[in-house]
């Protein structure tokens, strides 16, 4: 029973009509939302919808593939350094976020295949991820010398990179995105991920991600070669993060160590935790919900922010171990069998 | 023998200093139906494994089909056709069972040709009305023929059954004995088994391991009033 909630659609099912029905008035009301809100809860959203993008990248890995990579953190400063340091350099924007794609997706493959090919154990892969997160924030952050510079561009250590180039309009490069359409284009970015890794779900590539999560060595058995499954979807997963972290170098805007930092890359893993780690959804809404909930006790006055997550994880883990979303779908479902049988 | 599936020549596995395997000379004709016994540590099972690239011989050779598998990643095996059932049901629980089977038949099949063959191994063996059900929630047996399915799908040249009826109640291992018959219809078995009832049913050919050597090999009926066997391991239970 808890395995059929509605969360855990059996793999290569496609959507129902509803979900698309979903979908689309999501993204045409988010879209709409420039029109009604105040321009600081525009700015607000913005950054929680680039943060969903990094709990994607996350969802999909842990949720669909079964490995938890604690440091995706260490392709969101990539991301954001990337597109910074380019930017910079050349003056050229869109390109720059190709390159933070690139970037992190080379990063992503290079760590992936020592760690993947060389088989070590889904733990160990959680510990090295964090590792290298952490080194690259030491690293980023020992570089406050005027000797560290990539182009014409300091790197400023502690400090990091207060002069991130707002992103310029792809089809007429003298003029830079508004705050709205910025808005715009993340909420797009997240709608178009969002849609894409759901229906990569449904491909064999997907399916068979999802068969190794179950039982790795049984897909080996039947000749898949799990390696490269696990590493692609790891560089794919790194390229979103990346993506995301240009994004919020942009927001910012600011290129920081901290992009790579502990904090970071705890807060990711309490997204996905609480949204629901079995869904794309969930996630999206766990990173929406804990961003806003920080704001939020941030402008109460609380000031214990990280005690009141903490106990808000500490609740999650004991009483929805699903997550948000699938507990609520596990209710519903519930609720519908119980009229049903009336 | 003419026609040679499978062969080892002098295979060895150590663990520290035991010698679970010690030189192993074996040859399997194709289309056989060979049972491999044992008393417990004779070594059968180390020598599945290694069969199955599982584990890593010490020293020696595997040949299927004149090619050297001694070495080969355990993705390789399935793809050169041998098909693989280990003791324990290795199934994907999480997943119905049609998607069990869709995953095995989608590895060497388009999308048309996998559904129709998964259809055919849901009805052939019976599980089409619970095509839909979670098989870690199924009964052990339902479980181990999603597995035989996952198998008879995958269209093997060769498949290594570990035990396949452990666990099982004596009707069901009556149909797994009849789905062995079938399976061995179009391709080559072994078969390690240490239910003695099961492999009087079964049986044409029987490969005895004693103390991780090839102590007899012979037919049923031959194994069974060899002396030295019924020493080892038939003692008791070959004369009851």
């Amino acid at each position: 029973m808890a395995l059929k909630i509605f969360a855990l659609d059996p793999p290569g099912t496609p959507p129902k009509w509803w979900w698309w029905l979903f979908v689309g008035t999501a993204a045409a009301a988010l879209l709409l939302m420039p029109e009604y809100l105040e321009l600081y809860v525009i700015i607000d959203l913005t950054s929680y919808f680039i943060f969903a993008l990094l709990a994607l990248s996350m969802s999909f890995l842990w949720g669909y593939l079964g490995i938890l990579s604690f440091g995706q953190t260490a392709f969101f400063g990539l991301g954001g350094y990337g597109y910074t340091v380019l930017a910079l350099n050349t003056g050229e924007t869109t390109g720059s976020i190709f390159f933070a794609l690139a970037l992190p997706m080379l990063f992503s493959a290079i760590v992936g295949y020592f760690m993947i090919y060389g088989r070590i154990s889904d733990i160990y892969l959680s510990v090295i991820t964090l590792v290298v997160t952490l080194i690259l924030e030491k690293g980023v952050r020992a570089t406050s010398g005027d000797q560290y510079v990539i182009g014409s561009v300091r790197l400023n250590g502690q400090n990091g990179i207060p002069t991130v180039p707002a992103l310029k309009i792809p089809w007429n490069t003298s003029v830079e995105f508004s705050f709205e359409g910025f808005f715009q284009l993340a909420v797009v970015l997240m709608v178009l991920v969002y849609v894409g890794l759901r229906m990569l779900l449904l491909t064999k590539y997907g399916r068979v991600l999802v068969s190794i999560r179950e039982n790795e060595r049984r897909t080996e058995l039947l000749g898949y070669d799990a390696r490269k499954y696990k590493l692609s979807a790891f560089v794919i997963a790194g390229g979103i993060a990346g993506l995301s972290g240009a994004m919020f170098a942009i927001w910012g805007p600011l290129a920081h160590p901290q992009m790579f930092g502990l904090g970071r890359a705890a807060d990711v893993i309490i997204w996905v935790l609480i949204g629901g780690k079995a869904t794309l959804i969930g996630p999206i809404a766990g990173a929406i919900g804990i961003e806003y909930l920080k704001v939020w006790l941030g402008t109460q006055g609380v000031g214990q922010v990280p005690f009141v997550l903490g106990l808000v994880l500490m609740v999650f883990v004991l009483l929805f171990q699903q997550g948000v979303l699938p507990s609520l779908g596990m209710v519903i479902s519930y609720a519908r069998q119980s009229l049903r049988r009336r | 023998m003419a026609d040679i599936i499978l062969e080892t020549r002098g295979l060895e596995k150590r663990f520290g200093g035991v010698r679970a395997i010690a030189g192993v000379d074996f040859k399997l004709a194709r289309g056989e139906l060979r049972c491999l016994i044992g008393p417990n540590g004779a070594g059968k099972s180390t020598f599945f494994k290694m069969l199955t690239a599982q584990l890593r011989p010490s020293s020696g050779r595997i040949l299927f089909d004149g090619t050297d598998i001694s070495r080969a990643q355990p993705h390789q095996i399935s793809r050169l056709g041998i098909g693989i059932k280990n003791q324990v049901p290795d199934v994907y629980d999480g997943l119905s069972v049609h998607e069990n089977l869709w995953l095995a038949a989608r590895f060497r099949q388009d999308s048309e040709l996998a559904r129709s063959a998964v259809k055919t191994a849901l009805e052939r063996l019976e599980l089409d009305r619970i095509s839909a059900d979670i098989v870690g929630e199924l009964a052990h047996g339902q479980r181990q023929w999603v597995e035989f399915g996952m198998i008879m799908v995958l269209e093997p040249v060769i498949v290594l059954l570990d035990e396949p009826t452990a666990g099982m109640s004596v009707e069901e291992t009556n149909r797994t004995a009849d789905l062995i018959h079938e399976i061995n219809r179009t391709t080559t078995v072994i078969v390690v088994e240490h239910d003695m009832q099961f492999i009087r049913q079964i049986a044409k050919q029987v490969t005895v391991f004693h103390q991780g050597s090839i102590l007899a090999e012979d037919t049923m009926e031959n194994i069974q009033q060899n002396q030295t066997v019924r020493d080892v391991y038939l003692g008791v239970s070959g004369r009851a």
